[in-house]
């Protein structure tokens, strides 16, 4: 069943959003209705791959009935339609809340007007920012891991539908918790094991399809929590065999169970290796400290240093300090003036557990009412802190590239744990080996990319030698990019970008000037004559020898570069006679 | 779903799985690398699946293996089949060669009662089998054919809880296929089609991109030479509810079934249909003769020339005239049989000199046993109707060996280079645009692109079946630090293509500034197929034996760890794990282009 319409957003007026509704049984007694929410292109860098994305509740039916999660306010009239269509509201008796993010949790007021009998089920966190959510009175039923829920028999199908829950904080929120049905053998997750892809399907049908998007969903929430995914994936594997992982954005996983519980498995694996890893706290529903979190949280990431991220709302005093004091650097926000007593008392908990010269860094959480960020880095100097970057301030609404800047603070942090790793490795390397793979010449080349969005458009480029003709036909390049490069991000598939090559002649100050340290968040293109307007993918450097406007068409990984096949759509040269800057190395170990 | 199909017993020979209540897949393994059909390059063996149902009268045997397996399915019908000696007992086969013609006839002694369940086309085939008689082994025994009963078309089986549909799917290769439907299961069994070679216990694949690869491989090599009528089976099959597929080859597959089915269908659109045409005829799809087309259709497939294969022995006269006078070039194989080419192949020849164009290539080739007369028949009589020929006939004892089945692929290339070159020049008349994109400023950026100059040589198997590969590499370049790699782009049809497959190693030999042009020259002309490739060169060895140039600055070893279809080319990102400087002081040839559209 689907009925689509076109709302206007109000606040915005000018877009229009395609919205839809879907519902379908999935497993015995139990429906999903899925809203697919097709143009989200939000500028969150979850987001990044720019496929939309749904929202997923579900109804089970069992002696008694429940209904778990909701669905982003947006879709209130479709929604609450699909829910009415499907059962009375008056025999909903449970409410179950995965975690209380609004895009999952924003239409609970509108079922408690509906019915005000219905049982709010949830961790104790999770029921008390319900509270402060709706703000109104409400029967609750906290639970934990372990607990048990049972929905008695369904009449029809005999089937018993007993729901187990099963914690799963910061997954990615801290109030996370799984449900898993005996009945059916179905594991709710809500966030986890998600992904944004808005399709008609409501299956895992395709998986080259949507592989991407799995993983890029995972490095953007999960892969900050590895070490808390890891605990949760001991947990699920305790019960028995899942037949269908019910997540609460994306298609539901029930073809593949097993492969995206594996490839979970194995990302968090390989990222919570080694012991030196980055405390990200922030404060949960706090400003923009959150998504700002994440942000720098996402670039620690790129830069392969781990990260572990710590509501300082919700951690427990013992948790936060064994994390603080085991870190090697703890990212701190602003927190709000009035904070109330358990925040405060988490704060004197992360400011007794800091050592004296471990790194940190501060940003603003942009909450309204922040504790001044210099009183702050005024306060950490004083503890006799090391400050590992300048304090990031904001000042107006974040926009796409405050985030941008963040993520590229956390890959500067991220870079700087492991600089010492990274020494290591390079002197690893087999010598002669390194010698003869030195002999490998390439261009010079500058790579630029742009990325426009609703009113805002960031740029950014890179120094690049490792590229190469990859087909004639249609004409297509390969450049390998690290992983953890700022402009990664901004080649993914469908993007566009532009290859300049550098002149043998006079290669030198465009070299040195890309090859500087920019501050995170700088102007790559201050005080460079660029041509704006004659290549779609980005700046084309008025001093380059020929450029090359490219679309991205497929990625390959390695393990610390991506290989990026771009078709050449546009270029030209600007002076015939003249060759390409050749880099020649002696060794292998560095670019 | 049978996702929890009940493993009854196994060793590393076979693998038995109960479907339901009397209906068994014995799965029999394979696990030996060293096989010399163009299907098995990618090394992981092969497995075959045959079926067992079985109620108070009757035994059904659905597709029996080949003679090697015999012992072992009597044996295991022995075992898991009650009073198997009272039953009838009825064969269901589209596949046939002459290896399952002999384990069908050891059936037959041992068991007696037996009568066969095949189409038309499969009867001919196994007809002509059966009585062909090896003259070396004069104390090969007859045995009387036994009964049959054959269908035409749709035909239905009922057997207490199992209800069987026996659907003919005639192709070129095997034009007696029968797939078989179960309906209360909800099963296929598809014979050849969608099949991949994998030596694998489990009972499905676990999920779609742990086999792509192989069964793409397979498709390319045994399906895309007749695509028009794999893709109109795979859309009739799609419309039946379907929850198992089970191929003859390989695991079952159960995930995602819609998505594979339209991997199969894309797969034959991309055989684009304005490509130039070579038709492939063959006779009695058995044996060595279509393994010979086999590996010259997948190296014609590796240009962008399409091939249409016709087994004369199924098609109609007008078929086949069409199919010639539409066709760019044309590949005529024949077995000899008795002394003599079978009588379609006759009148194949016979319509070749008819319709065909005499200002097109031909290629000849088959396989013999005692003799070849088949060859020299086809050969004189093109020759007198003055036909040019593309190669020179391919006449090949019994079954070809590795480097002779990479050869064969090579003849293939460069026969489908042929024809394309061929068709470019009645175009290119007509068409002013190859001046322009010498100007296009699009490829003149592109050409400012440069790359090292490289030898890359690979070298893949022991001594008798070595088979060995170089090219011009300057497409190349590092693509990670730790654990060092390269990146390399491979065009599709390059000989040495087949041997950069997931794991395969290679060497990279780096050329100097100051000697490049020496081996420029001698790696940029064509080689011919199968012909050495180092011959004159300073060779030494890496450590997994691949070839050094010794003329070079530096040389690295590395394997095949992924592989990106891009465009004409295959990126190839490979592990480096030795490498040494030959030449301290010289700098590294670099090369640079004018242009973009050519190496």
């Amino acid at each position: 069943m689907t009925s689509s319409v076109n709302t206007p957003i109000s606040n915005l007026g000018e877009t229009k959003q395609k919205l839809s509704i879907q519902s379908q049984e999935f497993a015995n007694d139990s429906i999903t209705i899925r809203s697919l929410d097709w143009d989200r292109s939000r500028f969150d860098i979850e987001f990044g791959l720019r496929n939309g994305t749904t929202y997923n509740s579900f109804l089970v039916k069992g002696e008694k009935l429940a209904i778990i999660d909701t669905s982003h306010s947006k879709f209130e009239k479709l929604w609450l339609k699909e829910l009415l269509n499907q059962v009375d509201p008056k025999c909903i008796e449970f409410l179950i809340t995965s975690h209380t993010e609004p895009d999952h949790s924003g239409l609970i007021s509108n079922l408690i007007e509906l019915n005000n009998d219905i049982t709010i089920v949830g961790s104790k966190l999770a029921l008390k920012f319900i509270e402060d959510q709706i703000h109104q009175p409400f029967k609750r039923l906290e639970v934990k891991s372990g607990d048990n829920l049972d929905l008695g028999f369904n009449a029809i199908s005999g089937i018993h539908h007993n729901i187990e829950f099963i914690s799963a904080p910061n997954l990615h929120w801290p109030d996370t918790i799984f449900s898993f049905d005996h009945g059916t053998k179905v594991l709710y997750t809500c966030d986890a094991f998600g992904l944004h892809y808005c399709s008609d399907d409501c299956f895992d049908s395709n998986q080259n399809e949507i592989i991407s998007d799995f993983r890029f969903y995972y490095d953007c929430l999960m892969g900050p929590n590895a070490r808390s995914v890891l605990q949760a994936i001991k947990r699920i594997n305790k019960l028995p065999e899942l037949n269908t992982i019910a997540v609460g954005h994306g298609p539901l996983l029930k073809n593949h169970v097993s492969f995206w519980k594996d490839k979970y498995y194995e990302w968090s694996f390989n990222k919570s290796k080694g012991n030196d890893f980055v405390c990200v706290c922030y404060i949960s529903d706090y400003g923009y400290c959150d998504r700002l979190s994440q942000a720098i949280a996402h670039g620690i990431g790129k830069a392969d240093a781990q990260v572990q991220l710590v509501d300082l709302r919700s951690s427990d005093p013992q948790e936060l300090t064994a994390l603080v004091s085991d870190s090697k650097a703890v990212v701190i926000p602003t927190w709000p003036i009035d904070a109330d007593n358990d925040l405060k008392n988490s704060l004197g908990t992360l400011f007794a557990a800091l050592k004296p010269k471990q790194l940190t860094a501060i940003f603003d959480s942009f909450g309204g009412n922040d504790e001044p960020i210099d009183t702050l880095a005024h306060k950490l100097r004083e503890l006799g802190q090391k400050e590992a970057l300048s304090p990031l301030r904001v000042k107006k609404n974040p926009d796409p590239n405050i985030y941008q800047e963040f993520e590229e603070a956390g890959t500067d942090l991220g870079q700087l744990i492991n600089k010492k790793k990274n020494i290591e490795t390079m002197k690893s390397l087999d010598t002669n080996l390194d010698k003869a793979l030195g002999r490998l010449s390439g261009g010079l080349y500058v790579v630029t990319a742009r990325e426009d969005t609703e009113n805002s458009s960031k740029q950014s480029a890179m120094v690049a030698s490792w590229v190469s003709q990859a087909s004639f036909s249609p004409p297509g390049i390969t450049v390998a990019v690290a992983k953890d490069r700022a402009i990664e991000s901004f080649m993914q598939v469908g993007s566009t970008f532009v290859v300049n090559i550098l002149r043998e002649d006079n290669y030198q100050k465009m070299f040195r000037h890309f090859l500087k340290r920019f501050a995170p968040g700088a102007d790559r293109f201050a005080d460079v004559d660029i041509i704006e307007n004659i290549a779609v993918g980005g700046p084309v450097l008025a001093d380059s020898l020929a450029y090359l406007d490219c679309e991205v068409s497929s990625r390959l990984e390695t393990p610390d570069h991506w290989i990026i096949y771009g078709k050449v759509e546009n270029g030209n040269v600007s002076d015939l006679s003249c060759k390409t800057a050749v880099h020649h190395r002696k060794v292998a170990n560095h670019y | 779903m049978i996702t929890k199909a009940k493993d009854l017993s196994s060793n590393d020979k076979f693998h038995l799985f109960t479907l339901c209540k009397d209906f068994i897949c014995i799965r029999f393994l394979d696990k030996s690398k060293e096989k010399f059909e163009l299907e098995f390059n990618l090394e992981k063996g092969t497995s075959f699946n045959s079926f067992l149902i079985s109620n108070k009268e009757k035994l059904f045997i659905l597709y029996p293996p080949e003679i090697n397996n015999l012992e072992l399915l009597k044996q295991l019908i022995i075992e898991n089949v009650n009073d198997y000696k009272s039953k009838q007992i009825t064969i269901i086969t589209g596949h046939i060669n002459p290896k399952i013609i002999d384990s069908i006839k050891e059936i037959s002694k041992s068991f007696g009662h037996l009568e066969i369940i095949c189409t038309n086309p499969g009867f001919k085939l196994i007809n002509e089998l059966w009585n062909q008689k090896n003259p070396r082994n004069k104390n090969s025994l007859e045995i009387e054919l036994p009964r049959f009963n054959l269908i035409k078309k749709e035909f239905h089986i009922d057997l207490d809880e199992i209800s069987l549909d026996l659907l003919p799917t005639p192709t070129a290769r095997w034009p007696g296929g029968v797939m078989i439907y179960e309906k209360n299961q909800e099963i296929l069994l598809s014979e050849k089609i969608f099949s991949a070679h994998i030596a694998s216990s489990d009972w499905s694949e676990k999920n779609r991109i742990s086999t792509e690869s192989d069964r793409k491989f397979f498709y390319d090599c045994l399906m895309a030479p007749m695509s028009s009528q794999i893709t109109s089976i795979t859309e009739k099959i799609a419309e039946f509810s379907i929850k198992t597929i089970i191929p003859i080859h390989g695991p079952a597959i159960e995930y995602s079934l819609n998505s594979f089915l339209n991997d199969y269908i894309r797969w034959g659109q991309n055989v684009s249909h304005n490509n130039p045409k070579i038709v492939l005829i063959y006779a009695s799809a058995y044996g060595n003769t279509a393994s010979i087309g086999d590996a010259l259709a997948k190296g014609i497939n590796k240009t962008a020339v399409d091939v249409i294969s016709i087994n004369c022995e199924f098609s109609s006269n007008e078929e086949l005239s069409n199919a010639i006078q539409n066709a760019d070039g044309y590949l005529i194989g024949s077995p000899t049989i008795g002394g003599h080419a079978p009588t379609p192949i006759i009148s194949a020849l016979g319509s070749i000199l008819s319709d065909g164009d005499r200002k097109k290539p031909v290629g000849i080739f088959g396989s013999f046993g005692w003799s070849g007369e088949a060859i020299d028949l086809l050969e004189s009589k093109l020759k007198d109707g003055g036909f040019k020929f593309g190669f020179d006939p391919i006449r090949i004892k019994f079954s070809p060996n590795k480097p002779k089945i990479k050869e064969l692929e090579e003849i293939g290339t460069h026969f489908g280079r042929k024809i394309l070159k061929n068709s470019r020049q009645k175009t290119r008349k007509s068409d002013t645009g190859m001046i322009s994109s010498k100007t296009n400023p699009t490829l003149q950026a592109l050409g400012r692109v440069i790359g090292s100059l490289c030898i890359l040589t690979a070298s893949k198997g022991d001594t008798e079946n070595n088979l060995t590969g170089a090219m011009l590499a300057s497409w190349v370049s590092q693509a990670s630090f730790s654990p060092p790699g390269i990146s390399i782009a491979v065009a599709k049809d390059r000989a040495v293509e087949s041997l950069l497959q997931k794991g395969d190693k290679f060497a990279l030999n780096i050329l100097s500034e100051k000697n490049f042009k020496d081996y420029l020259k001698k790696f940029s002309k064509p080689f011919k197929p199968g012909e050495n490739r180092f011959t004159d060169l300073n060779i030494e060895k890496t450590p997994n034996d691949q070839i050094i140039i010794l003329g070079s600055l530096a040389w690295l070893e590395g394997f095949v760890k992924e592989r990106m279809e891009c465009g004409d080319h295959y990126v190839i990102y490979a592990e480096v794990q030795y490498g040494n400087l030959l030449n301290k002081d010289d700098l590294t040839a670099v090369h640079h282009r004018k242009s973009g559209s050519n190496y």
